[in-house]
C-alpha cells in the first residue's frame, strides 16, 4: 500500500471560464489555495474573481496566453504551487505540457504521459485498444492503394462502409457506400475531395455504423492500480460534433450491455496503466454492438452528470489521486442512482443558425431549487469575450428517474433568464418536449434530422403580452422624459424613438 | 398617449392610460386590458393581467424593443403616432444605392477578400470576420464596386461596425 501523502497546499488552474471555477471550488473544499491564470481579455472573468491568487499570462488570443506552456510554468513557479490542473481543452491533452510541469518539479494532475501520447493519436490508440481486446470499428487504418484492394476489404467488412480521408476531419473526403457497384466512384470522389481539402489524398475504409449513439464510460484510477468505472453517459445529441445534451444513464442500455461496456472501459484503463479521471468513448450500434472511438485523457465537460448519479466529486478525486492518495471507495461502493441531464448553454443564437453571439450580459437569473446545478462563468454585466469557446454555462439536473429529470430540466430552463447575449436555451426548451427525445429515441444524427422540421423553435404564444410590455415601457419612458422637462416629440425620429429610451430607462431600474 | 406597435410584420394601435399606483389600462385595437405593472429589478418588468403573471426582460436594440419571456424573444417596434409622419419623411433621402457591409457581432477581421475599386457580384464574399472560433463570410447582397474599406486584416471590430462600402455599379 502506498503511504498517505499530504494533500497539495496550492494548485494552479491552467484554464478559464466555468471549468476553472469548477476546479477552484474543489480546491477550496479541500483546503487548497487556488491560483488562477488569465489573459488580458479575462481580467474581469469569474474564475479570476473566485481565485485566491491570479496571474496574467499574456494577450487575449489563446496561442499567446492559455496555450503558452513556458509562461504558465513560469507563473506557477513564481506562485510556488505544488501541482497544475489543466481543466479540459487548451493544454489538457498535451503531453508536452505534462512533461514541462513535471520537469519543473510540480505534479501534473492528469494521467501518465504515455497514456496521453498513445490515446492522442488515432492510429496508435486503435492499435493499443485492439491489443487490449477492446472492440474497434472494423476496417483498415492503413491507406488503401488501389480499387481492387478496396473492393476486397469492403466485401470483407460488409456494406454499408465508409470511405474516409486519412488526414481527415470535419466530414471532408468522407463517403458512405451502400453497395459494391458504387465503391469505385466513391473512392474517386473521396480521393479528390481529400486531396484538395488536406493536400493528402490517402483514404481508408471502415464499417459504417448506422445511426449510432455516442455512449462513453467514465473511468477513475489511482496510483495503487485500482481501476474503477463510474458508469456511462449518453452524449448522442450533438451538432457539428459538439455535444449539446448529455444524460446518465443512457436511456437504451440494458444492465447486461452496461456491464459489458463498463468492463471493456476498465480493461482499456488497465492496458494504459491509467491514473486519474478519463473517459472511454464508444459508438453504440442499433444492434447493441459497440466500438471504441477514442479515450479522452482528462476531465470531460459533461462530468457533472456522473457526479449527480454517483455522488462522487470527480475533481476532488483527481486531486486526491494526483497527490498519491488511494481512492476512498471501491467499485462495489459505487451506484448509479436516479437520472441526470446536462445541457450546454452557449452564446449561440438558435434562431439564426446557431450564430455566435458574444456581448455583454444585460440580465441574468440562474435557476435554483432542489437538484439543480449551474456551472457557469456568467454574472450580470459580464462581457462574453469573442476569443474563446462559446460555452458559458452548464445546466445540470437530477431526478429520481428520467421523466422526473426531464420535468426538472424544463422547469430550470424556464427559470433561466439571460439577456444581452443570445443563448441556445430556447433550443433546449424544445428538445425537452420533443417526442423522440422524451422517448429516448435518438442517435448522433438527431439534431440534423429534426432541427427546423419537427424541432421548431418556439415562435411565441405571448405576442399580445409582449405588446403590452413594450407599450407600457415606452409610455413610462415618455413620462420620465416629460418629468425631466424635455419632450421627445421634438427630437429627430431616429434618436428619440421611445423604445430605445424605454430600454435605457428599464436598464437603469427607473420605474 | 397612442402608439403604433409592430410585431412580426403586423401593426396594431395601442393606447396607454395610467390609473392608480401601478395599474394601467391599455387599449389595443379597441380592446381594453387592465394590467398591474412593476419593475422589480433593472431591465425586468413584472406584469399581472386577470391574475395571470408574466415576467419580461426588456432591452433596446437597433430594430426595436426586445422583450424576452421564458426564453422567447419578441421584437416589438413602438412608435409614437405623432412621430410616425416625421419618421416617414426621414426615410429614403440619401439612398443612393450604396451597400454598407457591417458585422452584427463583434470579432476579428481575418480576411479581406476585395480591393478598392474592385467590382463584386451579388453573393460574392467581401470580408471574413471571426468570433468565438467561427468564421463568418460577409457577402455582397447586390453587385457593386468597392468604394471604401474601413478595416484591415487583424483588426478587432465592434458589433455594427462598417467594414466595407460598395458603390452601385454604373450602367454602361
Amino acid at each position: 500500500m502506498s503511504s498517505h501523502n499530504a494533500m497539495f497546499s496550492k494548485v494552479l488552474i491552467a484554464n478559464r471560464g466555468e471549468i476553472a471555477v469548477r476546479v477552484i471550488r474543489a480546491c477550496r473544499e479541500l483546503g487548497i489555495v487556488p491560483v488562477a491564470i488569465y489573459s488580458e481579455a479575462d481580467r474581469d472573468a469569474l474564475h479570476v474573481r473566485h481565485a485566491f491568487e491570479a496571474y496574467c499570462v499574456g494577450p487575449a488570443p489563446s496561442a499567446e496566453s492559455y496555450l503558452r506552456i513556458d509562461r504558465i510554468i513560469e507563473v506557477a513557479l513564481e506562485a510556488g504551487v505544488d501541482a497544475i490542473h489543466p481543466g479540459y481543452g487548451f493544454l489538457a491533452e498535451n503531453p508536452l505540457f505534462a512533461a514541462a510541469v513535471e520537469a519543473a518539479g510540480m505534479v501534473w494532475i492528469g494521467p501518465p504521459r504515455r497514456a496521453m501520447e498513445v490515446m492522442g493519436d488515432k492510429v496508435t490508440s486503435r492499435k493499443a485498444m485492439e491489443e487490449a481486446g477492446v472492440p474497434v470499428v472494423p476496417g483498415t487504418q492503413d491507406p488503401i492503394l488501389d480499387d481492387e484492394e478496396a473492393a476486397i476489404i469492403a466485401a470483407d467488412i460488409g456494406f454499408p462502409v465508409m470511405v474516409k480521408a486519412s488526414a481527415g476531419g470535419g466530414g471532408k473526403g468522407m463517403r458512405r457506400v451502400d453497395q459494391a457497384e458504387d465503391l469505385a466512384s466513391a473512392l474517386r470522389g473521396a480521393r479528390s475531395e481529400a486531396g484538395s481539402a488536406f493536400g493528402d489524398d490517402r483514404i481508408y475504409i471502415e464499417k459504417c455504423i448506422d445511426r449510432p449513439r455516442h455512449v462513453e464510460v467514465q473511468v477513475l484510477s489511482d496510483a495503487s492500480g485500482q481501476h474503477l468505472h463510474l458508469f456511462e453517459r449518453d452524449c448522442s445529441i450533438q451538432r457539428r460534433h459538439q455535444k449539446l445534451v448529455e444524460e446518465s444513464p443512457c436511456p437504451v442500455l440494458s444492465d447486461e450491455l452496461r456491464r459489458e461496456m463498463t468492463q471493456v472501459a476498465v480493461r482499456a484503463a488497465e492496458a494504459m496503466d491509467y491514473r486519474g479521471a478519463g473517459t472511454v468513448e464508444f459508438l453504440l450500434a442499433q444492434d447493441g454492438s459497440f466500438y471504441f472511438l477514442e479515450m479522452n485523457t482528462r476531465l470531460q465537460v459533461e462530468h457533472p452528470i456522473t457526479e449527480m448519479v454517483t455522488g462522487i466529486d470527480l475533481v476532488q478525486a483527481q486531486l486526491l489521486v494526483a497527490a498519491g492518495q488511494p481512492l476512498p471507495f471501491r467499485q462495489e461502493d459505487l451506484e448509479q442512482r436516479g437520472h441526470s441531464i446536462e445541457v450546454r448553454i452557449c452564446a449561440e443564437d438558435p434562431a439564426d443558425r446557431f450564430r455566435p453571439s458574444p456581448g455583454r450580459v444585460a440580465s441574468l437569473r440562474e435557476p435554483g431549487g432542489p437538484w439543480v446545478r449551474v456551472d457557469s462563468c456568467l454574472y450580470p454585466g459580464y462581457e462574453v469575450p469573442v476569443f474563446y469557446d462559446p460555452m458559458m454555462a452548464k445546466l445540470v439536473v437530477w431526478g429520481r428517474d428520467r421523466a422526473a429529470a426531464i420535468a426538472r430540466m424544463k422547469r430550470a430552463l424556464r427559470e433561466f433568464t439571460l439577456t444581452g447575449v443570445r443563448s441556445n436555451i430556447p433550443f433546449y426548451v424544445q428538445v425537452m418536449r420533443h417526442g423522440p427525445f422524451v422517448d429516448g429515441d435518438y442517435d448522433t444524427g438527431y439534431v440534423d434530422r429534426h432541427l427546423g422540421s419537427d424541432l421548431l423553435l418556439d415562435q411565441g404564444h405571448h405576442a399580445e403580452e409582449a405588446i403590452l410590455a413594450a407599450v407600457i415601457a415606452s409610455h413610462r419612458a415618455e413620462q420620465e422624459l416629460a418629468a425631466q422637462g424635455g419632450s421627445s416629440s421634438d427630437n429627430s425620429p431616429a434618436a428619440g424613438s421611445a423604445w430605445a429610451l424605454a430600454g435605457r430607462l428599464a436598464r437603469l431600474g427607473r420605474s | 398617449m397612442a402608439w403604433e406597435v409592430t410585431i412580426g410584420g403586423a401593426s396594431v394601435r395601442a393606447e396607454v392610460k395610467e390609473l392608480d399606483g401601478s395599474l394601467y389600462e391599455v387599449v389595443i385595437d379597441g380592446a381594453s386590458k387592465l394590467v398591474d405593472v412593476r419593475f422589480p429589478e433593472p431591465g425586468v418588468m413584472h406584469l399581472i393581467r386577470d391574475g395571470e403573471a408574466f415576467e419580461f426582460d426588456l432591452a433596446a436594440t437597433d430594430e426595436g424593443q426586445e422583450v424576452t419571456l421564458y426564453g422567447t424573444r419578441y421584437l416589438v417596434d413602438v412608435v409614437d403616432e405623432r412621430r410616425k409622419v416625421l419618421r416617414a419623411l426621414g426615410r429614403g433621402g440619401k439612398d443612393g444605392g450604396s451597400q454598407v457591409i457591417t458585422t452584427s457581432m463583434p470579432g476579428k477581421v481575418v480576411a479581406l477578400l476585395v480591393e478598392p475599386g474592385q467590382r463584386v457580384e451579388q453573393g460574392q464574399g467581401v470580408v471574413v470576420v471571426e468570433a468565438m472560433k467561427m468564421e463568418n463570410e460577409l457577402k455582397a447582397s447586390a453587385p457593386g464596386v468597392v468604394a471604401e474599406i474601413s478595416v484591415g486584416e487583424g483588426d478587432a471590430v465592434e458589433g455594427g461596425a462598417t467594414l466595407v462600402v460598395l458603390a452601385p455599379v454604373e450602367e454602361e
